[in-house]
């Protein structure tokens, strides 16, 4: 018989191993959520999106229609400040907004 | 397009001469609502220690008014509290500035404005709208209560008909064709 090793293989997963202590989350924590009401106009809510997200067409319509359809939808994500600055805007264009810690 | 806007350019001809009537109460209830603004200290300190220092604004207990300056966090007295103090002066100041675009055009309906100036009258033709579907009790399907005020409920139809032909318009003069020709 030719000598085949038969000592465990070892090294190659403990090389991977610390992968996972440095493993960057994403800095988004915080969300930006708007919730339907039976006043605002569909188009004007999708202009919204687009004009101040700066969201395309599609992807406005698609958010207004959650938030029509499931009765909110998640618009925006990034730091407190930004949702913060987020929310305000929201309620500026006269649009109902609240921010949360993603889950 | 009934009419109300046409794109000229990059900026906007109105003319809402016909709804003015229809409008002009509720644009001054939106007014007294909002307040008028705070008188501003001569002096850069005052206003300073003005707008940094005391309690934060409470939930406004008027539910029209409420759904104008609603809340920015759901859970925690706190965060609400916090969210307000910050964003409270900033968003009444924008409020207050789009009802006056909006008084300012049915006094002068002919005319013709900006970009900056039609989202102006967008957000306060919005405002308005929610100052009346709320009083409605809008729903979905129409006025759960208070159905009765057909005057507001005729408001609150022309409001609709109106912003609509506004989003259409603006989001054609935003769109390029307007805004790469020359300003003249």
């Amino acid at each position: 018989m030719v000598g085949v090793s038969t000592a465990p293989v070892e090294l190659e997963p403990a090389v991977d191993e610390p992968k996972a202590e440095f493993e960057v989350l994403p800095d988004l924590p915080w969300v930006t959520i708007v919730w339907n009401d039976p006043i605002n106009l569909m188009s004007y809510v999708t202009f919204v999106f687009q004009d101040y997200f700066g969201y395309d067409r599609a992807k406005s319509e698609r958010l207004m229609l959650q938030v029509h359809e499931d009765g909110r939808a998640t618009v925006s994500s990034g730091s407190r400040e930004e949702m913060e600055r987020d929310v305000a805007a929201m309620h500026g264009y006269g649009l109902w907004a609240t921010m949360q810690k993603d889950k | 397009m009934i009419g109300w806007f046409e794109p000229t350019g990059n900026q906007i001809d109105v003319d809402i001469s016909d709804v003015g009537w229809r409008l002009r109460l509720y644009v001054n209830d939106l007014r007294e609502l909002l307040g008028p603004a705070p008188e501003v200290p001569d002096d850069a300190f005052g206003a300073l220690a003005a707008s940094s220092s005391g309690p934060a604004p409470e939930k406004p207990t008027d539910p029209t008014l409420a759904r104008l300056l609603p809340d920015g966090v759901l859970d925690g007295d706190n965060a609400a509290a916090e969210f307000r103090r910050f964003s409270h002066d900033t968003l009444l100041e924008r409020k207050r500035a789009d009802a006056d675009t909006v008084a300012e055009l049915l006094e002068d309906p002919v005319t013709t404005i900006d970009q900056d100036k039609a989202r102006s009258l967008l957000g306060g033709l919005n405002d308005l709208r929610l100052m009346l579907g709320t009083r409605l009790a809008m729903s979905e399907d129409g006025p759960v209560g208070g159905g009765d005020d057909l005057s507001a409920y005729h408001a609150y139809e022309i409001l609709g008909a109106v912003q609509w032909e506004l989003v259409e318009v603006l989001e054609l003069v935003r769109g390029g064709d307007g805004r790469s020709e020359p300003a003249p």
